[in-house]
């Protein structure tokens, strides 16, 4: 079948089959290999990915639902070869080790901070419970979102999606 | 392998998918493809909800609430209306999965797959919703308890889809309690859960409505520990009449998660919530 989206602000229209996985659509099809999956069947939160400004996983998503949508991978965070000031905290605080689950975090923390720029590290904690990180025990990946919003604030910054 | 996978304008083009061959309805999709993914089934078409159920998520009317059958877990977990009128549906929705599941995972969903551990149905049991069907042939309205056979197994007719859940406001002063107990906080199926709404006036309880989940094929309301409740005060004294009431009103498993025996103990141990609440 014939869809349309947009991703990271590109339109494709492409021909798929409706049986093709939206993860499989952006690694293979699109070559955004930014987007991981891990376990295959929505529990360890590796290859979320924003559609239409809310996080959702890939990989219990088929190419059909998202056509007409806006669909956001890590690969669209950087402005002109620079980081997203998200994706700096993660390397400032040492929340990337393997970093095979960094970009599910990334975009999942996302949706928070347009929500909230100042939460508390129990929201934050509460809020990646979904993603699942083997290395770094967490408190990294906690410190980076909080100063990401740190930042942010001082900045006088807002995240849109 | 290899599905259809078509997503319906409205209800016409619907009902003739539904018509022409064998299909599986979609929501959410968190049940239907962890299905097709570990091969536990193998479906040729699936028919996407999304697009034909239309009108507002949640619906505030003077005496009750109409929730549209693709409201997401989050949509009911963030909502106002909802964590003041049924803090209860509310909890049950945020505990269910992550985030990025919570977005895409409808009660509607929920519902039809009829899991004996489902965490909203165990609201919606105790909250007595009700729910919309509808077909081409027009619609019919039923009980959840009715609606919901056996584990997996749902009153659901060929051409036929769950349209929305209706849930009458409770009146006065109602004190709502939920509580899930699996290995682990985040993103785990119960071993046991339990919720219940409680009114008392003049220090007796006026109406009590407590529902398990996980310790029977299906959702119990037990009616024996209800009915004997009504009117007592809620002190640790009906605690070991209620237990045993309790006792024989579910029917747990042993398997991954839990033994009958622990599960049982949990059941019954978690009344003792309903006091100290």
């Amino acid at each position: 079948m014939n869809i349309k989206v947009t991703v990271n602000g590109e339109e494709y229209e492409r021909e798929v089959r409706p049986d093709r996985r939206l993860i499989d659509f952006l690694r293979e099809d699109l070559g955004l290999t930014g987007v991981k999956e891990g376990c295959g069947v929505g529990e360890c939160g590796s290859c979320t990915v924003l559609i239409d400004g809310e996080s959702h996983l890939s990989c219990l998503t088929y190419t059909p639902q998202v056509n007409g949508s806006e669909i956001k991978t890590i690969e669209g965070l950087e402005e002109d070869g620079q980081l997203h000031p998200l994706q700096e905290a993660f390397v400032e605080t040492g929340g990337v080790q393997c970093g095979f689950c960094t970009p599910g975090f990334i975009m999942v923390g996302l949706e928070l901070l347009e929500k909230n720029l100042n939460p508390s590290r129990q929201e934050i904690r509460k809020w990646i419970e979904g993603n699942i990180c083997r290395c770094t025990g967490y408190s990294k990946i906690v410190d980076a979102i909080e100063l990401a919003g740190k930042k942010l604030r001082e900045e006088g910054k807002k995240i849109e999606l | 392998m290899g599905f259809e996978l078509l997503v319906p304008e409205n209800k016409d083009e619907l009902f003739t998918l539904m018509a022409e061959s064998n299909y599986y309805l979609l929501a959410g999709g968190t049940d239907l493809f962890v299905k097709i993914e570990k091969d536990l089934i193998n479906p040729d078409r699936i028919l996407d909800l999304t697009n034909v159920i239309e009108g507002p998520k949640l619906e505030d009317k003077a005496d009750k609430v109409r929730i549209s059958a693709t409201a997401t877990h989050g949509e009911l977990a963030g909502s106002p209306l909802i964590n003041r009128e049924f803090p209860l549906l509310a909890e049950s929705a945020e505990s269910v999965g992550g985030v990025q599941l919570r977005n895409m995972a409808t009660v509607g969903g929920n519902i039809c797959n009829a899991s004996p551990s489902a965490d909203t149905l165990i609201a919606l049991y105790a909250l007595d919703a009700s729910l919309k069907l509808e077909s081409r042939n027009g619609s019919r309205t039923l009980p959840i308890d009715e609606f919901i056979k056996s584990p997996g197994e749902t009153d659901l007719g060929r051409g036929e889809f769950l349209k929305s859940i209706t849930i009458p406001k409770l009146s006065g002063n109602y004190r709502h309690f939920f509580n899930k107990v699996g290995r682990r906080n985040a993103l785990d199926i119960s071993v046991c859960s339990m919720g219940f709404v409680l009114k008392e006036t003049d220090g007796k309880i006026e109406d009590i409505r407590i529902s398990f989940g996980a310790v029977a094929p299906k959702i119990v309301r037990p009616d024996s520990v209800e009915n004997y409740l009504k009117g007592k005060k809620l002190t640790r004294k009906v605690l070991p009449e209620a237990k045993d009431l309790l006792k024989n009103e579910i029917s747990p498993i042993s398997d991954i998660r839990g033994s009958a025996e622990y599960r049982k103990q949990v059941a019954v141990r978690s009344l003792e919530e309903v006091v100290n609440s």
